[in-house]
């Protein structure tokens, strides 16, 4: 049984009706038409969504192995990538005075191509490494001899790090050379992950490079109402898109609402997950007081309720 | 075909499957009530129009992902109404007449707006006169409380379904709304 205020409150609501449907209005018959064009055009399109789809053969099944190809592929040329950089961390570079010492003390036989083109002080100065040999003979008789490398023109041109090890081992710490350590591998690498760090200190004492295009975007007043559009649209991937693109999150609407409100108002639980997924903050409430979670149950939108309540939100 | 006795929300579900007539009955249905609930918001017949074309081509492109959560007038109202508070704002300056008062002796633009040929008061009948009046008493409601009335008197929603349309809580949306009739009965008073 209607109270009084309450039948007042009816006959205003259907003088009102009188009123509105007396007056005839409705959209011109270009919007009209245009409304009911799309809708046939969406139509079309959820219909081709949803036919069975014919067998292109042209295309790769999605349950296709190709992908072991392409992971054989990959794996390789990540153990050709590491071969190559390997050794730049583990093998010493020469260090100038080294390398000045190499030139001056020990001719480079193992290089013909060094010996070419920087000629040794003394021409009639022995070949180092029959020195070498010959000192490794004298402290170890079988052991040396086994292992005292072949004629110059039998042995194989060796690489400088090699030939200095060998030399250093024959000469004991008695030879200057030691004087002159490599530095050793160890150090390097820890150089270089320093390096690394110091650039990725760097980036971050000075993002601008980075987040200009994300500022920009945030401070575009049309960057709220796109992403309030497309949280309105229901258009996940452009939500996305937006607010990797910057769209302010905290931006609220006329009603005061964020647009995660705006989702759960509109009951789009896909748009809901990708604003949590870009940092949504789940706990702002809107202008009267009620939070997400709140407006997802009054809603009875458990599935919203779910994934706020998975975010933290209370 | 399609069953006229069929829900809103079945033959929404029917159009996300691809049926264009679903789609047809669902515009049918509501083409009047939600084209008069943007045009006495805004009251722009142009801009009316621009609006009721975003709305149902919202409607048509979340179809794919409509879920039957809620009623669907409810849904369709949340859209109409975040599309017009968005007009309003983006075209404040020419489409707001409430407040427009430039100093010419205090008449709103409502009230200098070109007399609409059904209202001349040589013409019109008694319920003409009538429907002109609760109309422009209507436009003079402050936007909230217009739009409450509005979502109750032309679309049929429920306080509830106000308050989830307009994003405002139950009290609020039951206060505006109480506000608007108020306000109403004030205007028709005067012009009686």
């Amino acid at each position: 049984m209607n109270t009084p205020e309450e039948r007042d409150d009816d006959a205003l609501d259907e003088r009102y009706r009188r009123a509105s449907g007396a007056a005839s209005d409705g959209p011109s018959a270009a919007v009209r038409a245009a409304i009911l064009a799309e809708g046939r055009r969406i139509a079309e399109q959820q219909r081709r969504a949803a036919a069975p789809v014919s067998v292109d053969t042209l295309r790769r099944a999605a349950n296709d192995r190709h992908w072991r190809l392409a992971a054989i592929g990959t794996l390789i040329a990540a153990t050709i990538a590491g071969l190559l950089v390997v050794p730049i961390y583990r093998e010493p570079a020469p260090l100038p005075g080294e390398a000045a010492l190499t030139r001056t003390e020990s001719p480079p036989v193992a290089s013909p191509l060094a010996a070419d083109s920087a000629p040794a002080p003394n021409a009639a100065a022995p070949p180092p490494v029959p020195v070498a040999a010959a000192k490794l003979q004298q402290q170890s008789a079988a052991g040396a001899a086994l292992e005292a490398p072949a004629a110059p023109s039998a042995r194989r041109p060796l690489a400088p790090s090699v030939v200095r090890a060998d030399a250093e081992r024959a000469a004991g710490g008695a030879s200057p050379r030691q004087r002159v350590e490599p530095a050793p591998a160890e150090p390097r690498a820890a150089a270089a992950d320093r390096a690394v760090l110091d650039v990725t200190a760097a980036r971050r004492a000075s993002p601008s490079a980075d987040a200009a295009p994300a500022a920009l975007a945030a401070s575009s007043p049309d960057a709220a109402a796109s992403l309030r559009a497309a949280v309105l649209d229901g258009n996940r991937s452009r939500v996305a898109s937006l607010l990797e693109a910057g769209a302010p999150l905290g931006a609220v609407d006329a009603d005061g609402r964020t647009p995660l409100l705006l989702a759960i108002a509109t009951g789009q639980v896909d748009v809901v997950r990708a604003l949590l997924a870009h940092g949504a903050d789940p706990n702002i409430p809107g202008r009267d007081g009620r939070t997400p979670l709140a407006e997802a149950r009054t809603r009875h939108l458990d599935d919203i309720a779910a994934l706020l309540e998975r975010s933290g939100a209370r | 075909m399609v069953d006229s006795a069929e829900s809103d929300e079945a033959l929404m579900l029917s159009f996300a499957r691809g049926d264009a007539a679903a789609f047809e009955e669902l515009y049918r249905r509501h083409e009047s009530r939600v084209f008069r609930y943007l045009r006495r918001n805004v009251r722009d017949p142009e801009a009316a129009n621009d609006l009721m074309q975003e709305v149902w081509f919202a409607v048509a492109r979340s179809a794919a992902r409509y879920q039957p959560t809620a009623r669907f007038t409810t849904w369709l109202y949340t859209l109409a109404h975040h599309r017009m508070v968005d007009a309003f704002r983006a075209r404040r300056d020419h489409l707001s007449l409430d407040a427009a008062n430039d100093g010419d002796g205090g008449a709103s633009l409502i009230d200098r707006l070109p007399a609409d040929p059904r209202s001349e008061p040589a013409v019109e009948a008694e319920t003409d006169q009538d429907a002109d009046r609760v109309l422009r008493a209507v436009g003079q409601l402050p936007e909230e409380q217009r739009a409450a009335f509005l979502l109750k008197a032309e679309a049929g929603l429920s306080v509830e379904q106000i308050a989830a349309a307009t994003g405002t809580s139950f009290e609020t949306a039951k206060s505006r709304l109480r506000y608007a009739r108020h306000k109403l009965r004030e205007l028709l008073a005067e012009y009686a």
